[in-house]
């Protein structure tokens, strides 16, 4: 390149980006969405917490106090939450009527039925008000399972230390190859956070990749561009608003990660800690975000140039985000199953391996020859893409007037 | 020494022809007008000069040289329409151009405020451009046109939005800078402009230049059938009379345009048959009768 062209796509690209960083919206978006994306995904953890210490009044009828017993400790137990369990010895229909009342009364929450016949037949029923606390219900399955176990075992003549004995079953510990033992990096925490970061992968590269397309609507319709392309071409331009709008991005994410990392790092248990994120996926998340972030920037900066409106653009600008929203639908199916045909290939596809390999990268280790793969793909498309951007863009943003035609937009191309 | 020289020069967008074998040259200090009814191929042929696009065919030469994008360090360019970012303030964007003009940043402040003072929107400096007048803007978009001192002013346009005062102030930063052996190109529709400060001009129709030369010499070549006339009462007498080639009659005012080896003397007494006659002028045809006459002809 051109020391002049350098120089003046160097000065576009602090004019862009020094533009973006001063504005209001730049340091709301950057000190404020963190805590509000906190408040959104804290509130509901914060109800959900409340809810499991409701005090929860349940009714455990049964016709044997030792089985009621063995059950009301299972539960009590296993629950870490405030829950009343009151047996109840008596299992006549007319107690039956009583309990049911009391319960659409909602002078208590559940009740777990176990009568003489229900205990020949190894099957007991619980009633409760509303279908929430999906967990508790599966307490109570186990709970009365396990009461029922012990009972037969103590009724075949074993003392409670066999069946203790019996019931001690077996940890698993579960190991990932490539892995250390202990390495806290692939717990269920850092899963969701690596996820969360695949999800600000999206995020970052549609919002980013959109304000390039408005930016240069803007440019063309207020036709600074005229003047702009009076001193640099339209390839210095494009990449000075490319790299700049970039910075910006980077810049947002980067912030987003220590305001998150100072946050957390007090408060070990907390899934965002240094710790839990290894720096090689840190790094892999710069990577995919760079890469991500030139392929659909030329797009964007393409569509831009070639239509004199945001309504006009509209068509192609989902024709552009649609594959970044398959990639962002197939984040949860490619993190559960990383080696399955889907995930290999959606994420050797260029479009959606920026956010898909990443998930992959991030909850396994796919083989050396996929990523290597990935990374190649990934940059011939981006190296194909700018190329076509940027011939759309050096006719586009000069035309005026009338909505161009997919066969003219292809005229362009022989153009430049 | 020749400053822009456009030869045979060719343009076009698929199957329409925006320049058709154009060429004109503009000499070192001069003032020339490009003109043309709309569509006529002046902005085709101004982005062809700054290298926005290329010709399909012939040449396009600055300062003597094949056209060179280092040639553009010596070039301000004033679009029609106004080409400034409206969120950043007037010193932002004079910077952000200048520098891409080749100044240093310290340098095109100091500029920026030497102009800025020169045309009274100092106070302004630090405003966001959304923030200003129409006019304001325009005397913007002037001082980032001249701030890295080009050899080539090229203006489409530059007194659009501009009261008279303003006009003004513009006209005589204009005349200082052809006086300073700067060349000026003027694109533009408003004829009593370019009458006044134009050397030499190029009328332009469909692409292809229809009358060309120094602007004496044109007005010259029309020689002297045309005629002013302020009158009273009826004019009809102008429909009648057989001397009369064309006219444009604006009810108590009329240029007339006779016809060839018609006596002036002749439609003077036609004249006041009909109506009182307070003027009549025998002159060189005005510059918008020139540019009628030749469009309307060509478009024939």
């Amino acid at each position: 390149m051109h020391s002049s062209a350098l120089r003046n796509t160097w000065i576009i690209c602090k004019h862009e980006c020094f533009k973006r960083v001063r504005t209001r919206s730049f340091l709301i978006t950057t000190f404020l969405m963190p805590g509000f994306l906190a408040f959104v995904i804290g509130i509901p953890a914060v109800v959900g917490a409340h809810a499991n210490h409701d005090n929860q009044r349940i009714v455990l009828a049964c016709a044997r106090e030792d089985l009621a017993a063995l059950i009301r400790d299972g539960l009590i137990d296993s629950a870490t939450n405030s829950y009343h369990v009151t047996i109840d010895n008596d299992v006549s229909p007319a107690e039956h009527q009583r309990l049911e009342s009391e319960l659409d009364d909602g002078r208590i929450d559940g009740v777990i039925w176990i009568d003489a016949d229900s205990i020949e037949k190894g099957r007991a029923t619980y009633e409760r008000r509303t279908a929430r606390d999906f967990i508790w219900q599966q307490l109570v399955r186990n709970s009365v399972s396990g009461g029922f176990n012990r009972m037969r075992m103590a009724q075949s003549g074993l003392s409670p230390t066999q069946i203790k004995d019996m019931l001690r079953g077996a940890d698993v510990d579960i190991r990932i190859s490539g892995v250390k033992p202990g390495d806290a990096s692939r717990d269920a925490a850092a899963i969701i956070t690596v996820l969360l970061l695949a999800t600000v992968l999206f995020i970052t590269l549609l919002s980013y990749g959109v304000m390039i397309m408005r930016s240069v609507l803007d440019e063309k319709a207020s036709r600074v561009i005229e003047v702009l392309l009076c001193s640099a071409t339209p390839d210095e331009l494009m990449a000075g608003k490319i790299l700049g709008v970039g910075a910006v991005g980077l810049l947002q994410v980067v912030t987003w990660g220590t305001m998150g990392l100072a946050i957390a790092a007090p408060r070990s248990t907390l899934p965002m800690a240094g710790h839990v994120v290894p720096l090689s996926l840190m790094i892999y998340f710069g990577i995919f975000y760079l890469l991500g972030y030139l392929l659909y920037s030329a797009m964007f900066a393409a569509v831009g140039a070639a239509f004199n409106s945001t309504d006009e653009a509209q068509h192609w600008n989902f024709v552009i985000i649609s594959p970044l929203i398959c990639a962002c639908t197939l984040i949860t199916p490619v993190a559960a199953a990383p080696n399955s045909t889907l995930a290999v290939i959606a994420s050797l596809v260029p479009f959606c391996s920026p956010v898909l390999m990443y998930t992959r990268l991030a909850v396994e280790s796919p083989p050396a020859w996929q990523i290597v793969l990935c990374f190649a793909i990934l940059i011939g498309t981006i190296y194909v893409v700018q190329r076509i951007a940027t011939r759309i863009y050096r006719i586009g943003i000069l035309m005026y007037g009338k909505r161009p035609s997919v066969r003219e937009m292809f005229k362009w191309l022989s153009y430049a | 020494m020749v400053t822009v020289e456009l030869e045979r020069v060719r343009k076009s967008y698929g199957k329409f022809v925006a320049v058709d074998d154009l060429s004109f040259s503009i000499s070192a200090g001069q003032i020339f007008g490009l003109l043309g009814p709309n569509g006529a191929g002046k902005t085709s042929s101004i982005r062809m000069m700054i290298g926005i696009i290329t010709p399909d065919a012939g040449a396009v030469r600055l300062f003597g040289e094949p056209f060179a994008r280092r040639h553009l360090h010596q070039v301000g360019y004033l679009p029609e329409e106004r080409g400034l970012y409206r969120k950043i303030t007037v010193r932002e964007n004079l910077v952000l151009l200048g520098q891409l003009s080749g100044l240093t940043s310290r340098d095109a402040i100091a500029r920026a405020r030497k102009w800025a003072e020169r045309l009274d929107i100092a106070q302004w400096v630090d405003k966001r451009v959304e923030e200003m007048s129409k006019g304001m803007q325009q005397k913007v978009q002037f001082i980032a046109a001249l701030l890295h001192e080009p050899q080539l002013i090229i203006m489409d346009e530059p007194f659009s939005g501009l009261d008279p005062i303003n006009a003004n102030v513009l006209k005589d930063v204009i005349l200082e800078l052809k006086e300073q052996g700067r060349t000026i190109l003027f694109s533009t529709h408003r004829m009593d402009q370019v009458e006044k400060l134009c050397d030499a001009i190029c009328l332009v129709n469909r692409g292809r230049a229809v009358l060309q030369g120094a602007l004496r010499e044109v007005k010259a070549s029309y020689g002297s059938r045309f005629v002013q006339i302020a009158y009273e009462g009826d004019g009809r007498f102008l429909a009648r009379c057989a001397l009369v080639e064309s006219s444009n009659n604006y009810g108590n005012y009329a240029e007339v345009k006779l016809r060839p080896g018609a006596d002036s003397q002749a439609l003077l007494q036609a004249a006041m048959c009909g109506a009182k006659i307070s003027r009549f002028e025998v002159m060189e045809p005005s510059l918008e009768q020139i540019f009628i006459d030749r469009v309307e002809k060509a478009s024939a």
